[in-house]
């Protein structure tokens, strides 16, 4: 039996088949580690109490509540006060490729938000889902009630990436959605010309909300593993290059660095919080990048 | 540039493998999907660029390890000498070892072919490994590589003295073919001899001026073994004065002394002995002659013989005293005799008178009374001719006949055929024309034309002497040998001959064994059969007072010398005596004339060295020929078994110019050689001089590996990093 934070190793997470299971041991096992590390209470606080049973652990035992009921309770956290995110799924064909035939970026994706979105609820945090191509393709109005949980994976479960992109059309046209104040978590792996996306990004931030930016790449766009003589073709244009991939590695590593560190100096900038993530990275660093961004807010 | 193996380039062809698969097959990249291409394109131009670089490059290196490899196994060597000069490439050498008699001269204890044998073995350890050796000497010139350095020095261990030898330039001529046919880059041809004129040729014969010439790089080296100052005391060669003679008859063994040392040198004594066989055939001391010469002198030796009975006799004339050169200490010699050859005179009548001057030619009333005479003489009227028994007679001659019975002429040819000798001298009798001629036809050399009369011609006196004038100088039929060295010492024109038959178509068969000094034939030879036929066409029976004029008075005149003497070799010429040659030099055929009654069809041949080789006949042959004959010395032919039965015999003499030690000067050797660099030595200390100096060329094979492996090592690290496996 794994270990609840095996969960957060993505090669773990894709034999759960079940996306709602695997949004729930992401978030158990980002937990339980979190329990034993210098972030246990960093940013939630308890929001209900129920009885303590043998293995819980007996740090969690309120005092307080003993002294004055003379049983033994654990406290249960949550936030103190509410706020409404929107997990914004890119849908681009890109999105589909795996080389590694293991979990796609989408699929990682997906495994992130459904995991952030649970928390989410189980937070009372109101919570919807925006899915877009070129144009925003799917929307979820947010709620925090029990069922949006189940309507939000139902609907991500459901989402396939086969389209053409347009990642600044597609921010644009959902800054102009959002009338509240929202955390934006963008999931995307970016794949177009910054000078684009940029504005889009701008425009969220004007509009006051908060924006998490998830870059998603595939493990072999970061490390560039090919050898020899190799011909790559782009899925959404279909374009074709022959190379020598041996004397490109290097090359292709400083340009994406230099690609993650433009959007990584422009985010600062705008005090978006970026992630650079690929689908060998386990989940909590994602679902920590968000914690610490709510209690930011607070 | 030179290539062992030439076919083998041909593989080169191969090289164009690689270019056909990199156009008709151009490997597939392995293909993969990948969204990021856009950060790849910056680059794209620069690496498609590298990409054709390494394309072109991989194939180059490809192109090239194939024409490496054909070009490695093709051998390839380089022949300049000015290149890459190394000593330790592999030669391909001919040594060329004369063995010639002269080869036997002792010094210092140490034959010249001993010591010619050490220098070889020494040169043949100084070969680079894998050198080819070929060994040739003037005894066989089979000219071939030997298998190994040891087949080669053992070659050389075998080597002897052989009488028998061909010029020394002839076996480097087969020497030098080899060396052509060797494909290795360097070539060096040894000579190892005595440099002494015997076996050296002055004149370079085209032929090898022409084989040097084909040849690239060959280095020439003469290893000169001979004697500084030989000394030597030789026989030259024998001379007899007849080699088949009849029962009784006297022979001159005579040969020369010759006495070849630096001047200044002191006078030898010397005794020349002259050994013939005893009664058990053991040669035993006959006669001796002592002589005394100062360097460069020569004397003449004479041993007269005679009494010998009936048969072969072999004999030896022996140098006594130590000499360096053995092989010209002796001669051999062959006597063949026969019994006294019985002649049939057939003259006209009265043939008591008309046969008298032939009879007394062959065999005159002094020798005959002393009984040294060779030929014993009948004569008969030609009218009874059909009514004698020729087969007795060794000879028959015919003088001056008439028209003579069918069944004559008959029993006369009969007898040429059967293999006897006969002589027909033409006369005034020939008449009529056309019944003689009818008659005799068969036996004339053709159509009988007239009479001639070139006596009457010159406006002499009555009865005086005119006519044609036979000749015998310059001619070269073996009938008229004795006279030929006389040349023109034979006062034939005191012996004008006036009248003579002139004949015309005459037969293929019949040749001209003696002319007139006008060029008209005076005696013709036919071979008829096994015999011999000849016909004079002037008369030997016309006495002196014959009216009206005498045909010629080459019997009657005064002193008639020369018509003795054209009639006595006429008389041995039909009874087989004059071509009977049984003294021959080393690896001369030997050629026995068969008798008919010899029936001869197996014999045993004893030769000098003491084998005993069978041989056989064919039925009917005229001749026994041996060949091979190449030890100097006595050979002995038997058949019947070994007593009686049939004896034949004869010699083989070493020639006395093959064993002149005279030496040759370094000039002319160089000469020999036109353009070519020779390069002399005498030890072995200046030999290695010399070579070290000369030798030359390189094979390029690990060159050309060396570079394969580099083309391969670099093909290989450029196609993994290209074709690698993710």
């Amino acid at each position: 039996m794994p270990t609840a934070e095996s969960y957060l190793r993505p090669e773990v997470i894709r034999q759960i088949s079940r996306l709602d299971l695997r949004a729930q041991f992401i978030v158990r096992g980002f937990l339980q580690g979190l329990h034993a590390s210098p972030f246990h209470g960093f940013s939630v606080e308890f929001s209900e109490h129920r009885e303590y049973t043998a293995g819980d652990d007996p740090k969690g035992i309120d005092w307080l509540v003993y002294a004055k009921t003379d049983k033994y309770y654990i406290k249960k956290f949550e936030a103190e006060t509410n706020i409404t995110g929107y997990l914004v799924m890119d849908l681009s064909r890109s999105m589909a490729y795996t080389f590694r035939q293991e979990l796609t970026k989408f699929d990682y994706g997906i495994c992130l938000a459904a995991a952030l979105g649970y928390l989410m609820i189980h937070q009372q945090d109101p919570v919807g889902l925006v899915a877009f191509d070129d144009r925003i393709r799917h929307s979820l109005a947010p709620a925090s009630k029990r069922t949006q949980l189940a309507n939000i994976l139902s609907l991500l479960a459901n989402l396939q990436p086969t389209g053409q992109t347009d990642i600044a059309a597609s921010l644009s046209q959902l800054a102009a959605m959002l009338k509240h104040h929202s955390l934006v978590m963008i999931f995307s792996d970016l794949l177009a010309p910054p000078d684009e996306v940029f504005p889009a990004l701008r425009q969220l931030r004007y509009g006051g909300h908060d924006v998490i930016l998830f870059h998603i790449l595939d493990e072999a766009e970061v490390q560039f593993p090919f050898q020899g003589l190799v011909e790559l073709e782009e899925p959404e244009t279909n374009e074709r290059l022959t190379i020598d991939a041996n004397h490109f590695r290097a090359d292709y590593q400083r340009q994406i660095e230099v690609f993650r560190e433009e959007y990584r100096r422009e985010c600062f900038q705008r005090r978006i919080d970026y992630v650079a993530l690929d689908t060998s990275m386990q989940f909590d660093k994602a679902l920590m990048e968000y914690l610490v961004n709510r209690r930011a807010r607070f | 540039m030179d290539f062992l193996n030439p076919a083998l380039l041909a593989g080169s062809a191969l090289a164009a493998a690689p270019i056909v698969l990199h156009l008709v097959l151009k490997q597939k990249p392995r293909q993969f999907e990948f969204p990021a291409l856009r950060f790849l394109e910056q680059r794209r131009q620069v690496n498609e660029r590298r990409l054709r670089l390494r394309h072109w490059l991989l194939l180059a290196l490809r192109v090239a390890a194939l024409a490496l490899l054909a070009l490695a196994l093709a051998r390839p060597s380089m022949q300049a000498s000015h290149v890459l000069a190394d000593r330790e490439a592999p030669v391909a050498a001919v040594l060329v070892f004369d063995t010639s008699p002269r080869m036997a001269y002792r010094q210092q204890n140490q034959t010249r072919l001993e010591a010619a044998q050490e220098f070889g073995r020494w040169i043949v350890g100084q070969l680079p490994e894998d050198s080819q050796v070929a060994v040739l000497d003037t005894r066989y010139a089979t000219a071939v590589f030997q298998v190994d350095a040891a087949a080669a020095k053992l070659r050389i261990d075998r080597l002897e003295i052989a009488s028998l030898s061909q010029p020394l330039l002839q076996v480097v001529q087969e020497g030098l073919r080899l060396l052509a046919d060797s494909k290795l880059a360097r070539k060096e041809i040894y000579l190892l001899t005595d440099l002494s004129r015997g076996g050296w040729q002055t004149t370079s014969p085209a032929a090898l001026v022409q084989r040097l010439d084909a040849l690239g790089d060959l280095g020439i080296y003469v290893i000169d073994v001979g004697a500084t100052d030989p000394r030597n005391v030789a026989l030259a060669d024998i001379k007899l004065s007849s080699q088949v003679l009849a029962a009784n008859s006297p022979v001159i063994v005579s040969s020369e002394v010759r006495y070849e040392a630096p001047a200044g040198s002191p006078a030898v004594d010397r005794t020349v002995e002259l050994d013939l066989p005893d009664a058990d055939g053991k040669l035993q001391r006959r006669s001796e002659l002592a002589v005394k010469l100062a360097p460069g002198q020569s004397q003449r030796v004479d041993f007269p013989l005679g009494g010998f009975p009936i048969g072969t006799h072999q004999g030896q004339l022996k140098l006594s005293g130590e000499d360096a050169l053995v092989a010209d200490d002796a001669r051999y010699f062959t006597v063949d005799v026969q019994p006294t050859w019985k002649v049939l005179i057939a003259a006209p009548a009265p043939a008591g008178r008309t046969g008298v001057y032939l009879a007394e030619a062959l065999a005159p009333e002094q020798w005959r009374k002393q009984g040294l005479a060779r030929f014993h003489c009948d004569v008969i009227d030609w009218q009874r001719l059909d009514a004698t028994e020729l087969a007795p007679y060794t000879a028959v001659f015919l003088l001056d006949p008439g028209p003579m019975t069918p069944a004559a002429w008959q029993r006369l040819l009969e007898y040429v055929h059967a293999g006897g000798g006969a002589a027909i001298c033409l006369g005034r009798r020939a008449q009529p024309l056309e019944e003689f001629q009818r008659a005799a036809d068969p036996l004339l050399p053709g159509r009988l034309e007239g009479i001639d009369a070139p006596g009457d011609d010159a406006a002499g006196a009555a009865g005086a002497t005119t006519g044609a004038i036979l000749r015998t100088a310059g001619t070269s039929h073996p009938l008229l040998s004795k006279f030929v060295p006389l040349a023109d010492a034979v006062p034939w024109d005191a012996f004008p001959v006036a009248r003579r038959w002139r004949f015309a178509d005459t037969r293929e068969q019949s040749a001209v064994a003696m002319s007139f000094a006008d060029g008209q034939p005076a005696m013709f030879e036919q071979r008829l059969g096994r015999g011999r036929l000849l016909t004079l066409v002037t008369s030997l029976s016309d006495q002196p007072d014959e009216r009206p004029i005498p045909w010629n008075q080459l019997l009657t005149g005064l002193e008639p010398w020369p018509g003795f003497m054209l009639a006595n070799e006429m008389a041995l010429y039909l009874v087989d005596s004059t071509e009977g040659q049984l003294n021959y030099a080393v690896g001369q055929t030997a050629a026995l004339r068969l008798r008919p009654d010899d029936h001869v069809t197996s014999y045993v041949l004893t030769t000098p060295t003491g084998d005993n080789l069978k041989g056989s006949v064919a039925a009917a042959a005229e001749t026994l020929t041996v060949a091979g004959n190449e030890w100097p010395g006595h050979y002995q032919l038997r058949s019947g078994g070994t007593e009686g039965g049939w004896r034949r015999g004869y010699s083989a003499n070493v020639p006395a110019d093959a064993s002149r030690l005279e030496r040759v000067a370094p000039d002319e050797v160089q000469s020999t050689f036109g353009k070519r660099t020779v390069h002399v030595a005498r030890s072995q200390a200046e030999m290695e001089r010399e070579i070290s100096t000369s030798r030359v060329g390189r094979e390029l094979y690990p060159l050309v590996m060396v570079v394969l492996a580099v083309a391969l090592g670099l093909e290989q690290i450029l196609a993994n990093r290209f074709y690698r496996q993710v």
